[in-house]
């Protein structure tokens, strides 16, 4: 029985040692303590040792099965971190082959512009409104001061539809649409696509424009300079910029924003600025009294500003020609995936 | 609008000013100069220089070597031409000249001979005549060192200036002028001219104007007008055709107000815009007219673009005046108009009454302006100012017809302080409830996440193309040309073309991979919306790195993320729109998703294999975001059944799919496998069966899985696999 117990756990011992991987230490766990097991096996004989030696043998028995389960233990953890390593190995991949992964495509420099300015103009209090894209002669012409002989009627090359409807000319239609509805104070901006009978490098028949309109009690010009000013720097960083006097029906006093030109800095012969140093950026100027008195607005006073989202796109981002705007060209699309909004 | 630097110093004591400072100034207070140029251009360094000796040049038949003063030294020129003297005065170029053709003179020497400078032909100097002939010879008389740009009249500045469109008085000289005597404060010359008759002549008007002024003149016929008037109209673009049309051009440049010369017959007079006689220097008896109106011009003519702008009221009388005035100073004989006509409405113009700081508070000035600093302001404009205590009270000159009301004013002031006076304030900060992304962006976000570039289409389109597509639009009636003469109603055949022009001219023979979309307003004859549109072509990824050609399903895999970003049913039926594939294409309320037909593909001369995909979706104005509700989920098990069936074509399978969620504890159904061939496909679909309140066993779920089976035979006609 001692003699049994011996070599079944000298072998034992062995074959533990001899295994390579966790497979193989529970087989042999199996093996030696399963139910039909070899040591289950040997221990039958249990039974007909005498009792005065039945003690001895069965510590000598737990003996050996300490032994070998610390041993299987044992083996068992290294056979683990064997089979670990294997299967890390195994699973490994190139990981700079390529994801994936859909790449993900990008706004137009169009929506991602407006999407900038809107986001100063909102931070400034500015809410979103809009107006329809047919638009009444009278709201984009004679509400906003246009009347039919006036010359600036003749500068808006407009759109038919059917008589009394245009293709708006400009987002100022929608200001006149917000006096009417809305009772000061006012703080709102249109953004959105107008046309003009037009096309060639630098005009395009369908273009973009955001205007911004704020009517309240006692708005005074220096307003209109300091949301200029919040709104440029934040679009070019620190810049110079300057209001010169002109003319816009909708507005009087009425003004067009110059920044010095970041690329020449007012220096030298450039192409940009045409070497004058300046760029235009926007128009701008404090509602036309007409515009307020027509709308049965009273006691108040207000500015309004517009500025062209493709001028702005094509300034922030160097683009050379208005044309690459709406071609769909991904060559040209491809090259502001990366640019924030 | 072109104007003479001399002429304005002639109208105004400029001082010492540089034009280049004078335009800034210009451009500062609203009249913008786009550029500044140089009337001698080419003619900086040529001056006149008399022949003081001329030999045959030793080793040249044609050359000959000179000695020149110029004034200011003698030089040796070695000169080609022939046509000169001993004491001729000709053109000299002194080295360093570059003249107007972009030659360069250097100091050079030519077979052995120094020469410091180039004798000028006429056509060396930009100059018309004489071609062909030699040096340009000046006369005997002429001095010497005298510049030629300066000889010709054309040692002056041009100003390009775009005034306003509200300032028509600016589309003159005088007006320029008086802007820059206002900054300069100082008066502006030429302020009286002679009377003249205001009757005598029996004018009918019948054309609508709001006044005019006729003047009946007889023998105007004198030699010329001084060559320096012709120049300075020249270098402003006018050619006149004779010398008393060249004095009415003048008159018109100077004051803005266009003239027209008629030939008369006798008094009586018809003013209805026929095109008059031409007026020659020989015509006996002339009638000069000046009209105010405003009208859309016809041409781009000088008195076209102050027709357009508006002439100012009153300037008529003025304006003959000075054409009298002027023909007799250069005829050199007394000139008086014998009969006249003039109608005019009055010239009294409204005072404009403010407080005194309600400038400054309306323009939000650094520092207040007081009332006699404001008047200073006014009246320098020209304006007459009365200050009554803390009231003001201005009026505007006759010719400023866009001042009317008190914001007018103020802008006179802005201008006169400028920008820099006006103080930097915020408006109080507003808070307001922003809501979460409009909806447009939010699909724009989608769009981009799914890998899907924006693009921007011009809306417009041509008939022909709606027509292929079956797709209507709202027509422009005066449209561009024929290219943009509808508005699309659907922005897919617009898209569609853009990716025909990306796969056709830019991928050459790789796989091309075009996935575009765009969000904008599209016109219906019911009204506008705004409308999401995509197109796709190409692949993308199966497994691993490999590619696979994009198919419905990732189509509609698109369509459905945004359709429930929108919060919309994703309930799809098969009927495809007019330009869809129709096996191919699925429908919803508001949208469709599928393959182009591709019929129309080979009608765009598509050579490629594999779909051309879209989708369309209509956008709400906004959508509200549903708020969901807790449910308590089952904490038992759950059971699951396979079933295949052998499906009939066309088959829909969303009918199989009600059919077992409307079954007892069924909870989920979902298709797991799909294999068509020829004429019949199988469908396998996965059945879960589960309950709130305990464990099901399989024979709780024994009479829904026969109800199914049954369902599916007999109802939908399918054949159940084993
Ligand atoms: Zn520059």
């Amino acid at each position: 029985m001692r003699d049994k117990l011996e070599a079944l756990g000298n072998q034992t011992l062995i074959d533990i040692e001899a295994a390579m991987d966790a497979a193989a230490i529970e087989q042999i766990r199996l093996r030696v303590f399963g139910k039909k097991g070899a040591l289950s096996e040997v221990l039958k004989g249990l039974g007909q040792v005498s009792a005065l030696e039945r003690p001895q043998i069965g510590a000598f028995a737990n003996t050996w099965k300490e032994r070998l389960e610390e041993g299987l233990a044992s083996r068992g953890q290294i056979c683990e971190e064997r089979d670990l390593d294997k299967r890390l190995a195994a699973e490994a991949v190139d990981v700079t082959a390529p994801a994936r992964r859909l790449h993900p495509g990008s706004l137009h420099i169009l929506t991602q512009t407006t999407r900038r300015i809107a986001a100063i103009l909102g931070r400034l209090g500015f809410e979103s409104a809009s107006g329809p894209e047919i638009e009444t002669e009278y709201f984009n012409f004679e509400a906003v001061n246009i009347p039919a002989d006036h010359p600036a009627r003749q500068m808006h090359d407009t759109f038919f539809i059917k008589p009394g409807h245009v293709l708006r000319t400009h987002t100022s239609s929608v200001q006149m649409r917000v006096l009417r509805e809305k009772k000061p104070p006012i703080r709102i901006f249109a953004a959105g696509a107008v046309y003009r009978c037009e096309a060639d490098a630098t005009h395009s028949p369908l273009f973009h424009q955001i205007e911004g309109l704020f009517v309240d009690k006692g708005v005074r010009m220096s307003d209109l300079k300091g949301v200029l000013g919040e709104l440029l720097s934040e679009l070019f960083g620190t810049v110079k910029f300057r209001m010169r006097p002109s003319y816009f029906p909708f507005v009087e006093p009425g003004a067009e924003v110059d920044i010095e030109c970041f690329k020449c800095r007012g220096v030298g012969h450039c192409q940009l600025c045409r070497s004058s140093g300046w760029i235009e950026v926007l128009g701008c100027g404090m509602v036309h009294p007409f515009l307020l008195t027509s709308a049965g607005v009273t006691d108040v006073t207000g500015f309004a500003l517009g500025l062209g989202v493709e001028r702005m796109a094509m300034l922030l981002h160097e683009v050379n020609d208005i044309r690459h705007m709406f071609q769909g060209d991904m060559r040209f699309l491809q090259l502001f995936r990366f640019r924030g909004y | 609008m072109r104007y003479s630097w001399n002429w304005l110093c002639e109208l105004v004591d400029v001082g010492s000013i540089h034009p280049e400072e004078a335009a800034d100034r210009l451009t500062r207070r609203g009249l913008e100069v786009e550029s500044i140029t140089y009337a001698g251009a080419g003619l900086e360094d040529v001056v006149t220089a008399r022949i003081l000796e001329k030999v045959r040049h030793p080793d040249s038949d044609r050359l000959h070597l000179c000695q020149v003063d110029d004034g200011a030294s003698v030089r040796s020129i070695v000169c080609g031409a022939q046509n000169m003297k001993v004491g001729d005065v000709v053109p000299l170029a002194r080295a360093g000249a570059i003249l107007p053709g972009g030659m360069q003179i250097q100091e050079s020497t030519i077979r052995g001979y120094r020469s410091m400078g180039m004798l000028c032909s006429r056509q060396e100097l930009g100059l018309l005549g004489d071609d062909g002939v030699g040096l340009w010879i000046l006369g005997e008389d002429q001095a010497i060192g005298v510049g030629v740009a300066l000889m010709l009249y054309r040692d002056d500045w041009i100003l390009d200036i775009a005034s306003p469109a509200n300032r028509a008085d600016c589309l003159s000289h005088l007006g320029i002028a008086r802007e820059l005597a206002s900054h300069l404060r100082c008066d502006v010359a030429l302020a009286r001219v002679p009377a003249m008759p205001t009757e005598g002549l029996d004018v009918h008007v019948t054309l609508p104007i709001r006044g005019c002024a006729l003047a009946l003149f007889e023998d105007l016929s004198f030699c010329e007008v001084p060559s320096w008037v012709l120049a300075r109209l020249e270098i402003l673009g006018l050619k006149p055709r004779s010398n008393i049309e060249a004095v009415s051009l003048y008159v018109m440049l100077e004051c803005g107000q266009p003239l027209s010369l008629y030939a008369a017959e006798d008094t009586v007079f018809e003013l209805n815009g026929v095109e008059p006689t031409i007026v020659t220097d020989d015509t006996k008896r002339v009638i000069a007219e000046a009209i105010d109106r405003r009208i859309k011009p016809q041409e781009r003519t000088e008195a076209a673009i102050r027709f357009e702008r508006g002439t100012i009221p009153f300037a008529q009388v003025w304006a003959l005046g000075r054409f009298q005035e002027l023909v007799g100073l250069w005829s050199g004989k007394h000139v008086q108009a014998l009969k006249g006509y003039v109608l005019a409405p009055s010239m009294k113009r409204e005072p404009i009454a403010f407080q005194v700081a309600t400038i400054t508070e309306f323009l939000g000035l650094k520092v207040p302006l007081t009332g006699p600093v404001l008047k200073e302001y006014f009246e320098r404009l020209g304006f007459l100012c009365t200050l009554e205590g803390e009231s003001i009270l201005v009026t505007p000159p006759w010719y400023r017809m866009d001042v009317t009301h008190f914001q007018d004013c103020a802008e006179e002031i802005f201008r006169v302080v400028g920008f820099e006076a006006v103080a930097n304030t915020l408006p109080q900060p507003c808070y307001r409830h922003h809501r979460s992304a409009p909806v447009i962006e939010q699909v724009q976000n989608m769009m981009v996440a799914l890998g899907f570039y924006e693009t921007c289409t011009l809306a417009f389109c041509s008939h022909e193309l709606l027509s292929l597509y079956g797709v209507d639009g709202v027509p422009v009636l005066n449209p561009l040309s024929e290219e943009h003469a509808v508005l699309s109603s659907d922005m897919v055949p617009l898209l569609v073309k853009q990716l025909l022009m990306n796969v056709n001219h830019h991928f050459g023979q790789s796989s091309p991979q075009v996935r575009l979309f765009e969000v904008r307003r599209i016109f219906t004859a019911e009204g506008e919306y705004e409308e999401l549109a995509f197109v796709a072509y190409g692949t993308q990824y199966a497994d691993a790195l490999e590619m696979r050609p994009i198919d419905f399903f990732d189509i509609k895999h698109v369509m459905n993320e945004v359709l429930g970003l929108l919060h919309k049913s994703q309930h799809y039926g098969a009927e495809a729109p007019s330009y869809g594939h129709p096996g191919l294409s699925a429908t919803f309320e508001g949208g469709a998703v599928g393959a182009i037909h591709p019929r129309i593909l080979k009608t765009l001369k598509w050579k490629r294999v594999g779909q051309v995909w879209y989708g369309r979706v209509r956008l709400p104005a906004h959508v509200e975001e549903p708020v969901a509700h807790f449910v308590q989920w089952s904490e038992f098990p759950s059971i699951e059944r396979d079933f295949s069936f052998m499906v009939p074509k066309g088959f829909v399978s969303e009918r199989l799919v009600q059919a077992a969620l409307a079954l007892p504890y069924v909870v989920k159904c979902r298709i797991f496998d799909m294999y068509q061939r020829e004429e019949e496909a199988s469908l396998a679909v996965r059945v879960t069966f589960c309950d709130q309140t305990r464990s099901l066993q399989d024979k709780d779920i024994e009479a829904s899985v026969a109800q199914f089976i049954q369902v599916s035979q007999s109802v939908l006609q399918l054949q159940l696999r084993d």
